[in-house]
């Protein structure tokens, strides 16, 4: 089969909806776009550790330290078996670290801003961790089928995950004025934050990775959902939605947000690793990664007798 | 109520939380994602023994398990000053990880036979889930110690830095010789302490290693002689003077600024549920 043919076959399969496994052939493009976005997808579980863990050590009851080193746990896991996933398309592990660590490669908006009390860790695990579900649930049925089989894992911790955070929120919206000052002032600052998370609109005719059915659904879709499924459970526990405010149709029951109320520049930075905190907790990372070269060599190496 | 058993289910209790801590200080960038993992667990054990202690000692205080925990002063922790040490490097927390869990192998086994039998059942349940900290910990020392001579020698130095303050796990407890005395321990910190050395001692030299120097300026090194611990005058050595404290409430500077941390939010509203 000539070079064209066998893309032929391919693109054909995934129009049929056939997946594609490792030790198939796949086009170059389709290897490192997938390869890319797994990556991507595994840095963001490691690097959405951080900020957690700036609030791990404060955490109010017994219950609660417990249940988010539990939960922080489940995400330094899930970027193990992603890094797994995405060594098999050709790049190693510690090629991946190096490249996060060093800046080179990148990691989901929401990581690179900074938390301040333990209202962000109610936000960061219901919306956030909501946000996330969302997008993985419909990745599911993505193309690549590695991908698929981790990330029915992976969901179903995540749905504890949201519990977690739900029951966080719940306590501090039926807490003192402090507390629900607590959520209301995450959501002030993260709100605009997790409608960046979907990315912008996009355009099928030229997102490689929509077109061979590695994401399954845009991002304006997804951000939909979000919008439908949360947005009348925050205003239930009376909090207020800051800008971009969404709004309710009448006519679609659908909340809406006008793409002109959605300011994309503090994204620009983002996607240069020129965060607010992305310099800082990139730093924290690499210097713990240098430090400890050793651990890694004494992990690979075979023990002696 | 018995007067013993407070002052020690806190002991017990504030070991495991306040190790807890530090180990959960590893969560989400320790050097290694399985390690990562792995630490994170064994933190989330620790402190759920941590609250098991406090439940059982909330029936003879009209205190709650997080009240106890969060809702005292520095001065009233009981921890030994090993748990508290900043974690540092890897190397001092594997090395910590090891003296520590050994010490509670040794601790748990006779708690097993306490006269308290809502006690000696938790020893028993929690000794089945401390064996995977122990396994854990021994395959590191194991791989360590006869791996790269990087890792080695970082091992060697914090087996050095941790030792005297590991002993002093077994400095005696509030109220010990009453405990003695109703059998809510069945051993004596002092006899434990010795049955640890020579157990240290034994797997130490097991992986090639062993202590030749007395705790104060303990030094090891390389060796498959088993050279003994140099002992004091009743046969055991006692920890030095700046490893104890912890079981009366001295605390290191290290504890007040974990303290602070720990107990920050609780402090801010401590009638607040979460």
């Amino acid at each position: 089969m000539t070079y064209d043919e066998k893309l032929q076959a391919f693109n054909d399969h995934i129009a049929a909806g056939g997946k594609v496994e490792a030790e198939d052939w796949m086009p170059d493009d389709y290897r490192k776009g997938v390869l890319k976005f797994i990556e991507m997808h595994a840095n963001s579980e490691i690097m959405g550790a951080l900020p957690e863990r700036e609030v791990l050590p404060s955490a109010p009851t017994l219950k609660r330290k417990m249940s988010l080193c539990a939960k922080i746990q489940d995400e330094v896991g899930h970027a193990q078996l992603l890094y797994r996933v995405a060594e098999d398309l050709g790049k190693p592990r510690d090629a991946m670290v190096s490249d996060l660590v060093n800046g080179r490669s990148k990691f989901h908006n929401v990581f690179h801003y900074p938390v301040r009390h333990w209202g962000d860790a109610a936000l960061i695990g219901w919306l956030i961790d909501g946000a996330a579900l969302v997008t993985q649930a419909s990745l599911r049925d993505s193309s690549y089928a590695p991908y698929t089989r981790v990330l029915k894992r992976i969901c179903a911790e995540e749905q504890l995950h949201l519990r977690h955070g739900e029951d966080i929120t719940l306590e501090l919206a039926s807490g003192s004025e402090h507390q629900r000052w607590m959520f209301q002032d995450a959501l002030d600052r993260w709100w605009l934050a997790i409608i960046h998370f979907f990315g912008p609109r996009s355009n099928p005719e030229k997102d490689l990775l929509l077109r061979w059915k590695v994401k399954t659904e845009t991002n304006e879709n997804l951000r939909q959902e979000f919008l439908d499924r949360y947005v009348p459970k925050i205003l239930e526990l009376g909090f207020t939605i800051p800008a971009p405010v969404p709004y309710l149709d009448e006519a679609s029951g659908h909340w809406l947000i006008n793409d002109e109320d959605i300011d994309w520049e503090p994204l620009e930075g983002i996607k240069r690793n020129d965060g607010p905190e992305t310099a800082r907790r990139l730093a924290q990372r690499k210097a713990m990664y240098d430090d400890h070269r050793w651990v890694r060599d004494a992990m690979t190496e075979p023990v002696g007798v | 109520m018995t007067s013993a058993l407070v002052p020690l289910l806190l002991a017990l209790g504030d070991d495991e939380l306040v190790l807890g801590h530090r180990h959960s200080e590893w969560t989400g960038w320790a050097p290694h994602i399985e390690e990562d993992v792995a630490f994170s667990s064994i933190a989330q054990d620790e402190i759920g023994h941590a609250a098991a202690y406090y439940a059982l000692a909330s029936k003879h205080l009209d205190r709650t398990p997080d009240e106890i925990a969060f809702g005292r002063s520095p001065g009233e922790y009981r921890n030994a000053l090993v748990c508290e040490r900043p974690n540092g490097d890897w190397a001092f927390t594997l090395a910590r990880h090891w003296f520590y869990d050994h010490a509670e192998e040794l601790r748990l086994g006779s708690l097993e036979g306490s006269s308290d039998p809502a006690l000696a059942g938790l020893a028993t349940k929690m000794r089945r889930e401390e064996r995977y900290h122990l396994l854990h910990a021994d395959m590191w020392l194991k791989r360590l110690a006869h791996g790269p001579m990087e890792g080695r020698s970082k091992l060697v130095e914090a087996l050095g830095n941790a030792y005297a303050d590991a002993l002093a796990l077994f400095d005696d407890i509030e109220g010990e010789d009453q405990a003695l005395k109703e059998g809510l321990m069945t051993t004596s910190s002092a006899e434990l302490r010795a049955r640890y050395q020579t157990s240290i001692t034994e797997h130490l030299d097991s992986v090639g290693l062993s202590i030749d120097a007395a705790p104060h300026d303990a030094e090891f090194v390389a060796s498959s002689s088993g050279d003994l611990i140099e002992t004091g005058e009743n046969g055991t050595s006692s920890s030095r003077p700046e490893s104890s404290g912890g079981r009366d409430g001295v605390h290191t500077k290290d504890f007040d600024e974990l303290w602070e941390v720990m107990t920050l939010r609780y402090r801010e509203d401590p009638k607040a549920t979460w």
